[in-house]
């Protein structure tokens, strides 16, 4: 019973209680909860349901404070503090065909809000069959690609052949994770064709390194959600080059439209065993 | 070759050349990208003629499933797998550095390499790091101990264990062991036993889903099970949306053409690599 | 509940809801003020609630932490005054964070035949007191037979947001409108800015678009000089702010109400404008 006696004493003994509820009885205090979690529900806005977390404590200190706690993951996503890769904006995908690969990218170079650039290079070409795009923060697309390629040529000057897609995956990785405590950010995606078999080769990888080796298409960006859900539901396995370019062009498209911050035009490679194919395509400029 | 700006043999370790811009960042208010984690169920158990690992196939970033079909079964050794769980990259590229390691002491000693080695050489790695490297794994393999199962945490704290789960769903599938888990179990009934766990780990966690891999340890040889089981059936699309050619509207379009102007083919006699001591 | 008191649980805080259903009538009637009374909005019990309310609207609580409910107002809408009367111009995108949750929000709201709002800042605050004022508006004319002058009715809605200043409202609008003085056109915000003007623009796209208004203003522009104005000054707008796009909707004020002028999707608009551009030097395009 002594501390019970303490918790009591405690917080009666407060002084920054404000008076008003130190003489609350508890129908008032009841309602001011209650008040709370209105408030809450109207300020997180309608529809997402809100829940907020009150202890005794709390209302004994100080009536003003609020906590909010969202259950809604996508609610996070949205106003978390913006990204270190999303400062610039931007969408890619690599798909899979039958005896052909598609790389895509959009065109923007935005600081935050402000469209800088609408030709803005973000797929690279590494060898003939071998492309690579790098989604993030561009400073660091740009000094990572350098880096790439610089350690491409030295692996072809030494070993003098071809380079493959996998041993290039490995070497990206490599790279990025050597920078494990200070990673560079960005997110790559390579599409290639085996120099030898010519089979055809995606994959994706975090800021680190991991990689994800996929066996129908790969995405990144800024928008990878809107881009996951356009290539679950347009992707089918075996696809000819033309087929696949309307396919990967319409989930890009349809995707960076619901993105604020990436868009402004479009480029697909189709890369075929004789021929890589570049088109530019015809989107919201907006 | 060699020169300063492009050494040939580049220095070993980690980079922090990054950091402090990185933090600069940090602190303006931009919030650092996540790395993708395996969000896992990963389980081991000893039976009675070896160990048996299996582990879920589901990696995410955040909320979204970045890989569904992903590899957490990693090779380190003719008779040694390890199971992980924690960062992607984290386990991948452990496991990669310790199998090398691996090899290079089984080319050293020229005997097969005992999973304690492994163990230590993992722990000591780990520790060094300080929980840094975000890797939980379990180890397991058969030497001229019989059947081993190590539990090794991020820190570089390590258990010897007869069974154990790690990951997120480390307690739905530690729930199935503690009901079900006997001293040696026939081989049938333990991989059934790993499987369930697994299971529950892919039906109670949303963190792992999709598939159910296995890998069978024994003294004659190893059962690499991939996929042993899909837990997930994905549902079947009803309608194909193929877009009609000349749907999208092409501004410019430029091909270019490949040409393989020579081609040398260099045969390569076969020779045996010589791994006596 | 000695365990209750031990722990330091106010029991009357929490438990003693289910006994005071008779409260609850009257509590609901006190928290939906706004159902009889909509000027009325129900603010929580505190003694300054401006304090509190205005900390969760700058997204952060007062230890600092992120309260994640911090919307990104993106807009661009546009109001000038010239001889044939006012010109309003507003894109029709509406984000939430990078997302694009809507691209075809319509920016103007028609309070009545002489009176034309433009929202910019959070859609529901915009549209819940141009809802107020419009039937503000109705009960002045039911009550003295002729239509509210625009100056009346930017301050009744300026007064009535300004008694919910600091409490997170954010609120910029420009009202036009035609009443016996002739065209009027006022900004007024949430901060507690009412000031009639010229030309205005407000949102996050406001800077581009000032730059071609500002370029191509007269006061006597012909009608369809003018519709064009705004057109193109919103048009460059979307095309470089991130969070401006979606369809260009342009409304005319005249003596005789107001006019909507045009629907245009800014992607036909683009490529209009490119192929105007093309023709006009055809040496450039390559």
């Amino acid at each position: 019973m002594a501390h019970s006696f303490v918790a009591k004493y405690r917080l009666r003994a407060k002084s920054d209680v404000p008076e008003i509820f130190q003489r609350r009885n508890r129908d008032e205090l009841s309602a001011c909860i209650r008040h709370r979690a209105d408030t809450a529900a109207q300020l997180t806005g309608s529809g997402w349901p809100a829940r907020v977390r009150i202890t005794n404590q709390e209302i004994a200190d100080s009536c003003s404070r609020l906590r909010f706690e969202s259950s809604s993951a996508i609610l996070d996503r949205m106003y978390d503090p913006q990204s270190i890769l999303a400062y610039n904006g931007g969408a890619v995908i690599a798909m899979k065909g039958k005896n052909c690969v598609a790389i895509a990218a959009d065109r923007r170079f935005g600081i935050q809000a402000q469209t800088i650039m609408c030709d803005f290079q973000k797929i690279f070409e590494m060898e003939p069959h071998l492309f690579i795009s790098l989604p993030g923060l561009a400073t660091d697309t740009q000094t990572v690609m350098e880096r790439l390629r610089f350690r491409l040529n030295l692996y072809e000057l030494k070993e003098n052949r071809k380079i493959h897609p996998k041993t290039f995956t490995a070497m990206v990785s490599n790279l990025l994770y050597e920078k494990r405590f200070g990673p560079y950010f960005v997110e790559p995606i390579i599409a290639g064709l085996d120099p030898v078999t010519f089979e055809p080769f995606i994959c994706n990888m975090d800021l680190i390194g991991s990689r994800n080796m996929a066996e129908d298409f790969v995405v990144g960006g800024t928008c990878t959600e809107q881009l996951y859900g356009m290539c679950e539901s347009l992707y089918e396995p075996d696809l000819e080059p033309n087929e696949l370019f309307e396919t990967i062009s319409q989930a890009l498209v349809n995707a960076f439209d619901r993105d604020a911050i990436s868009g402004w035009g479009a480029v697909v490679y189709i890369i075929e065993k004789d021929k890589v194919t570049k088109r530019t395509i015809k989107t919201r400029m907006d | 070759m060699t020169s300063l700006l492009a050494p040939e043999i580049p220095s070993p370790g980690f980079s922090f050349d990054l950091c402090q811009r990185n933090s600069a960042l940090i602190k303006k208010g931009f919030a650092a990208p996540k790395a993708v984690k395996t969000g896992t169920t990963i389980a081991g158990v000893v039976y009675k003629d070896g160990v048996i690992l299996g582990g879920d196939t589901r990696a995410t970033e955040d909320t979204i499933v970045a890989d569904k079909y992903s590899l957490k079964i990693h090779y380190l050794a003719p008779n040694m797998y390890c199971c992980g769980a924690g960062t992607a990259a984290d386990t991948e590229m452990t496991t990669e550095m310790i199998a090398s390691q691996l090899e290079l002491h089984r080319l050293n000693t020229g005997r097969i390499v005992p999973v304690c080695t492994a163990n230590t050489l993992i722990k000591q790695m780990l520790f060094r790091y300080q929980g840094h490297i975000g890797a939980a794994l379990i180890l397991g393999g058969f030497d001229l101990d019989g059947p081993q199962l190590y539990c090794i945490y991020p820190h570089g704290s390590t258990e010897k264990l007869k069974y154990t789960t790690m990951g997120s769903g480390s307690l739905a599938a530690m729930a199935v062991f503690e009901s079900r888990w006997r001293p040696d179990l026939p081989e049938e009934e333990a991989k059934q036993l790993v499987a369930d766990a697994i299971r529950a780990g892919v039906f109670n966690d949303l963190a792992s889903g999709s598939n159910v891999d296995l890998c069978v340890i024994r003294k004659t040889g190893v059962d690499y099970l991939r996929p042993y089981d899909t837990a997930c059936v994905k549902g079947e699309r009803q309608i194909s949306y193929r877009y009609k050619p000349g749907t999208t509207a092409v501004l410019t379009k430029t091909v270019q053409p490949i040409i393989v102007e020579e081609e040398t083919v260099r045969t390569i006699q076969h020779e045996a690599m010589d791994t006596s001591a | 509940m000695a365990l209750a008191e031990v722990c330091g649980i106010n029991s009357f805080a929490d438990f003693g809801y289910s006994r005071e259903k008779d409260k609850i009538a009257g509590e609901i009637e006190a928290y939906t003020k706004n159902f009889s009374n909509n000027l009325h909005l129900a603010v929580p019990p505190f003694i300054n609630p401006a304090e509190t309310l205005g900390c969760i609207a700058a997204g952060t609580d007062e230890t600092g932490k992120h309260l994640k409910i911090k919307f990104d107002h993106g807009t661009t809408t546009l109001g000038f005054r010239y001889q044939g009367g006012i010109v309003l111009a507003v894109d029709s995108r509406a984000t939430g964070g990078q997302f694009i949750g809507s691209s075809t929000m319509k920016k103007i709201v028609e309070i009545n035949d002489y009176l034309l709002g433009t929202l910019a800042g959070g859609a529901a605050d915009c549209v819940y007191w141009d809802r107020v004022l419009a039937r503000q508006c109705r009960m002045y004319e039911l009550r003295n037979r002729e239509r509210i002058s625009i100056a009346a009715a930017s301050k009744l809605l300026s007064n009535m947001i300004y008694n919910f200043k600091g409490m997170g409202l954010s609120i910029g609008m420009m009202l036009a409108g035609w009443d016996k003085r002739g065209p009027g056109l006022y900004y007024v915000d949430s901060e507690g800015t009412r000031t009639p003007g010229k030309v205005f623009s407000v949102g996050s796209g406001s800077v581009f678009a000032f730059g071609v208004l500002d370029s191509g203003y007269r006061w006597d522009l012909t009608d369809e000089q003018a519709y064009e104005l705004g057109r193109r000054s919103i048009y460059h707008a979307t095309h470089r702010d991130a969070y401006s796009g979606g369809i260009i909707r342009v409304y005319h004020m005249k003596s005789t109400g107001w006019v909507h002028i045009s629907d245009q999707d800014s992607k036909d608009l683009h490529y209009a404008y490119q192929a105007e551009k093309a023709l006009e030097q055809p040496s450039t395009s390559s």
